[in-house]
């Protein structure tokens, strides 16, 4: 155990912490430099995504953000394709196992799990969730929140949009990763 | 900040200007290795012009900065440990001259760096809020998403390792005040 008085480091050694190097000039000139052409780029890349969902677009994209939320634990990130099974089509960042599921795999899942009827994606219980009262917001006007799930700790949320479906973390709201819609896969 | 928030790019300019310094400092503390630091610094101020426009303001922004620095950081700890190459770094403290014809500023410093990197990161990273960035206890733990108290004995066992480690493990002269450093947070 210890008390307050045994808890305090030597002036000196607080100094010592706080004196960090100055940066580079020209290395945090670079640093700024970068960080504004990434806002440009996601700028340009939200601006891009406001489109209306086409009826196809939607149920393909809605049931892969389904699937997404299920196996959303370290799984796959995947899609329905036209042969009706389900593939994965890119992997989670940071050595998230790929798999191939089948689609009773995931009618087993979680009854949380977002469902696409008619086209549109539905949480039970409720429709597609807007955006208000979550930690971040969407990244355009377009797109709708669909799920969340839990990944070493730290919360998830399940975007999608007409072209994307993003995984935002939801402590940073920095985007995991950003799905685009594949080549096979027509409105 | 608003600005920033709202899409205008000379708003995020200003305030990675006034940040990235602050955010480097934590990085360097934590990360240690001088060249990891600015990689993880670059890699803070990506993300926070990634995600600023997802940024809901429920929260303060500089408690979003840091929860995105610290992230950073331990990414470019753990990066580092699975690369796992013995270093030079003089950073380190390893490359120590043993006269005395450095500063003692300096030397203090690098045995510092070298004392901090022996300090178990889960105890580093809010021992270097607490006294880097004055950060009352309460934010810390919003930062890191945990309890506060696990925030105040977090810090107090690596006040703990770094006097042992730096020989020093008596406490410093008597001085009456209620919080083990005499400043902000609650005891």
């Amino acid at each position: 155990m210890t008390n307050e008085h045994d808890d305090r480091l030597p002036d000196e050694l607080v100094a010592a912490l706080r004196a960090v190097p100055p940066p580079d000039p020209q290395v945090r000139e670079a640093h700024i430099s970068a960080a504004l052409a990434a806002f440009d780029e996601a700028g340009d890349a939200g601006r891009g995504s406001i489109t209306p969902l086409a009826p196809r677009r939607r149920a393909v994209l809605g049931i892969a953000a389904a699937l997404l939320v299920a196996l959303g634990a370290g799984a796959g990130y995947a899609v329905r394709g036209d042969s009706g099974t389900v593939r994965t089509v890119t992997e989670l960042p940071e050595a998230a196992a790929v798999t191939t599921v089948s689609p009773s795999t995931v009618q087993g899942a979680d009854t949380s799990v977002p469902t696409v009827k008619n086209g549109s994606v539905e949480v039970p219980g409720s429709p597609v969730r807007p955006n208000s009262g979550l930690p971040c917001t969407a990244e355009s006007d377009g797109a709708l929140y669909v799920g969340q799930y839990l990944r070493d700790g730290v919360l998830h949320l399940v975007f999608v949009s007409a072209f994307t479906i993003e995984v935002v973390r939801a402590d940073t709201c920095e985007t995991i990763v950003a799905y685009q819609q594949p080549a096979d896969i027509t409105p | 900040m608003a600005a920033a928030v709202a899409g205008d790019r000379s708003a995020l300019e200003q305030l990675l200007r006034a940040h990235h310094d602050s955010v480097r400092a934590v990085c360097f503390r934590i990360v240690i290795d001088r060249g990891g630091a600015e990689d993880a610094t670059q890699a803070a101020l990506l993300a926070i012009a990634r995600s600023i426009r997802r940024f809901k303001m429920d929260s303060k922004f500089s408690t979003w900065v840091y929860r995105i620095a610290t992230n950073a950081a331990l990414d470019e700890v753990r990066r580092a440990q699975r690369k796992a190459v013995p270093t030079e770094d003089e950073s380190l403290g390893r490359a120590m001259p043993a006269g005395a014809d450095a500063a003692d500023g300096i030397v203090e410093s690098m045995a510092l760096q070298a004392a901090l990197a022996q300090v178990s990161e889960e105890f580093r990273v809010p021992l270097v809020l607490f006294h880097l960035q004055d950060m009352p206890y309460e934010e810390i733990a919003e930062v890191l998403g945990i309890p506060v108290n696990t925030v105040r004995s977090r810090i107090s066992r690596a006040r703990q390792q770094l006097r042992v480690i730096l020989g020093n493990p008596g406490p410093p002269p008597d001085r009456h005040t209620q919080d083990p450093e005499g400043h902000r947070g609650t005891p």
